[in-house]
């Protein structure tokens, strides 16, 4: 049996296939404009991977924000819960997970897991760019560096510079400033991820966080970011190998339940 | 309103013996020494955007409704009664050519058993639209509550005609933005308020409200030219009593396992009444009644019966801007209790009075504007926190919705004590911040969602 989970985030499509014998496709591309067609290239190229096609799968489970526009899934459920399904299975090498950090493109979550790993609450900052992907995309541009460069640079950094804006966009016009003030650019960078780490910290004390803690979304690839947030929360996170595709592969894992249920009943 | 007084040629004093119980000096008109005319104009196709707004809400909000199945057919009235405006103004009209006089309210404060004692209409104004904030901006801050801030604008978007046919405009001092609305509004506009205590704990705070009643009672007597007789506030009382039977009879259906009616329709019959006549309404809502018992009878559902339970609670959600409620009945969950203002709440409290004299009778009037209420208006509300245990465990709510309006300080304010009670109580809550806009549908979908989503997967376990 292959099923597949498709999560089509505001900034990327992602995209897991997985099936009988640890089979497991991923793909991820920028979803641009149009949801739905991201949607299909994104699973069509993770199908590629494992050699499989489209009319194989049993069960096609969408998430994401663009989730209800997808023309072509059986199911959907919020990335929310999707996450949660993705984190337990991907973390279980550190333990039960407790918390989940999630830095997305556009949004940042908290998700806090009881013992049986069930969501118990959860809390999302959608409505500033500050604390997302965007912060940092946007500092990077000005400081055109490309993301992967610019995170290796803040591990560099001796003295972080101190970024006092809130408002990613405030934030550039400083930045700037302290460029011209010569403030070496690893320091500016180390100071940005500070930043960022301090206010996803704060987040996630106050949903009342606990180890071991999960950390993913595509904003977990980046080195620097992962180790100011481990100083700013004073404990380790755990970061899968593909953080980008647990949300994808925890839609997936719902497809197969929903799969399995389905042949049960027939 | 004011021309009028300008006509005159002279200012209005209140005489000294008109002073009643309450000993506060105010003038029948606010006084407003330094009144200056208010330009609040906007652009041509600001008029036409807002009218294009409106109409695509309402429409959006009806169609939505009519979509689902096993409605009660009565909800019929209460859509025209949004749906045709035009109805309503002309028969204000004619009641206006004869002489009568209509007194525009916000909030749920309006002693209505005086209004309609003194043969006077209220009309509850309406502050639910996104397009007149823009124009209240330019006389007010932009940093208030979306409400206060679409109160102010509205009446200037010639959207309708019932502000203009008001002959005084009854403001409660319920917050800051409603306080400083008032002297804002006086500008342009007969405002009288009536000024709530801080705190209703005491004999004295009881006193005082009964003097800003008593006081309301005369400005009244002396708008309509004549004194309210005992006879005329029994008659009103025991209409309003009737209507307050009413509706607690049809909030009971909320109480069954099937939604025989949506919190969209519950909404919807209290906020038409807004600006109805309190007859005809209460006879709809007799129908209706009437069509929710046969639909229990004959085990029907509106939505889902395994929708999720939610209370919700917080700023109110007024016409036509339905955005929260809308996301959260088309996403797995019903609204099956609330303790809104504008929702369950409003006309839910009875005047209790003791006896047919005047004084009894006011005594029991300016009770029920002051004590039942749940607004955030206090400085303690521990009330509140009590309602919504109560009304949370009576319709079996599964989970809280605590609806804050960006910048409604006190909802917010008030967040924190009843999240934590009901954190103890092992109620699931979620704490939706929003505004008039509707660029956030998105990310409210997802969190609503989710929210479903992890409570019924903890139910399951």
């Amino acid at each position: 049996m292959i099923v597949a989970g498709v999560d089509i985030g505001s900034v990327a499509a992602k995209a897991v296939v997985i099936g009988d014998n640890n089979l497991f496709g991923s793909h991820v591309l920028p979803t641009g404009a149009n949801c739905n067609t991201a949607a299909e290239k994104t699973l069509d190229e993770a199908l590629k991977k494992v050699n499989a096609t489209r009319d194989q799968l049993a069960y096609i489970m969408a998430t994401g924000y663009g989730r209800r526009a997808i023309n072509f899934g059986n199911g959907s459920i919020t990335e929310i819960t999707a996450n949660a399904k993705g984190a337990v299975r991907l973390g279980a090498a550190a333990g039960q997970i407790k918390t989940i950090i999630n830095v997305g493109g556009q949004d940042t979550k908290v998700i806090t897991l009881d013992d049986t790993g069930t969501i118990s609450n959860f809390v999302m900052n959608d409505k500033c760019a500050a604390g997302t992907g965007r912060f940092l995309e946007v500092i990077a541009k000005a400081l055109e560096e490309d993301i992967e460069g610019f995170a290796k640079l803040s591990l560099e950094s001796q003295a972080p510079a101190v970024i006092n804006s809130t408002c990613t966009v405030f934030a550039e016009s400083e930045v700037v400033s302290l460029v011209a003030e010569n403030i070496q650019k690893k320091d500016i960078i180390a100071g940005i991820h500070k930043s960022v780490a301090k206010r996803i910290a704060d987040m996630a004390v106050g949903a009342g966080a606990k180890e071991p803690i999960f950390f993913d979304g595509g904003g977990a690839k980046n080195i620097g970011l992962r180790t100011a947030l481990e100083r700013e929360l004073g404990k380790k996170v755990f970061v899968p190998q593909m953080p980008q595709f647990t949300v994808a592969l925890g839609a997936a894992l719902f497809a197969w339940e929903k799969a399995s249920a389905q042949n049960k009943a027939q | 309103m004011i021309s009028e007084f300008k006509k005159e040629g002279k200012k209005v004093f209140f005489k000294k013996n008109e002073l009643h119980a309450g000993k506060f000096s105010d003038d029948f008109m606010f006084p407003n020494r330094y009144r200056y005319d208010m330009k609040i104009e906007a652009s041509q196709s600001s008029y036409a955007d807002a009218k294009t707004n409106y109409d695509r809400l309402v429409n959006k909000n009806i169609n939505n409704l009519r979509k689902l199945p096993n409605r009660p057919p009565s909800m019929r009235y209460f859509e025209e009664v949004m749906l045709k405006k035009d109805y309503r103004q002309k028969e204000l009209q004619e009641f206006k050519a004869k002489g009568g006089k209509i007194i525009g309210t916000f909030c749920l404060q309006a002693p209505e058993e005086l209004i309609y004692a003194a043969g006077a209409i209220p009309i509850r104004l309406s502050c639910g639209l996104i397009n007149a904030i823009p124009l209240a901006e330019e006389i007010m801050p932009s940093n208030t509550c979306p409400l206060a801030k679409s109160s102010v604008g509205f009446p200037h978007l010639k959207i309708d005609t019932f502000f203009n046919m008001c002959d005084a405009i009854m403001i409660p001092t319920t917050c800051d933005a409603k306080k400083k609305m008032a002297d804002v509004m006086s500008n342009y506009s007969n405002v009288w308020t009536l000024e709530l205590p801080q705190n209703r704990d005491h004999l004295a705070a009881r006193e005082m409200w009964l003097g800003q009643i008593e006081l309301f009672k005369s400005k009244i007597e002396r708008l309509t030219g004549k004194k309210i007789s005992r006879k005329a506030l029994k008659d009103a009382h025991a209409k309003l009593y009737k209507r307050t039977r009413l509706v607690r009879q049809l909030l009971e259906f909320r109480k069954q396992k099937n939604i025989v009616i949506t919190g969209r329709d519950i909404f919807l019959v209290m906020q038409s009444a807004f600006n109805d006549d309190l007859d005809r309404w209460m006879m709809y809502l007799e129908h209706l009644i009437e069509d929710l018992k046969k639909s229990v009878a004959e085990n029907k559902s509106v939505l889902p019966p395994d929708s999720l339970r939610i209370m919700m609670t917080g700023s109110p959600t007024i016409w036509p801007t339905w955005k929260v409620v809308d996301v959260i009945e088309e996403n797995g969950a019903a609204v099956i209790a609330d303790d809104s203002c504008a929702g369950s709440q409003y006309f839910y409290n009875p005047a209790e009075i003791t006896d047919y004299s005047m004084k009894s009778m006011m005594i029991g009037i300016a009770d029920k504007y002051l004590l039942p209420t749940v607004c955030p208006v206090y400085i303690h509300n521990d009330d509140r926190v009590d309602r919504i245990l109560e009304i949370s465990e009576q319709f079996r709510a599964e989970g809280i919705i605590y609806h804050v309006l960006r910048l409604c300080q006190l909802m917010d304010f008030e967040f924190n004590k009843v999240n934590n009670v009901l954190k103890k109580k092992n109620m699931p809550v979620m704490k939706i911040e929003s505004e008039y806009g509707e660029e956030d549908i998105g990310q409210l979908k997802t969190r609503i969602e989710a929210f479903v989503e992890m409570v019924k997967s903890r139910n399951s376990q």
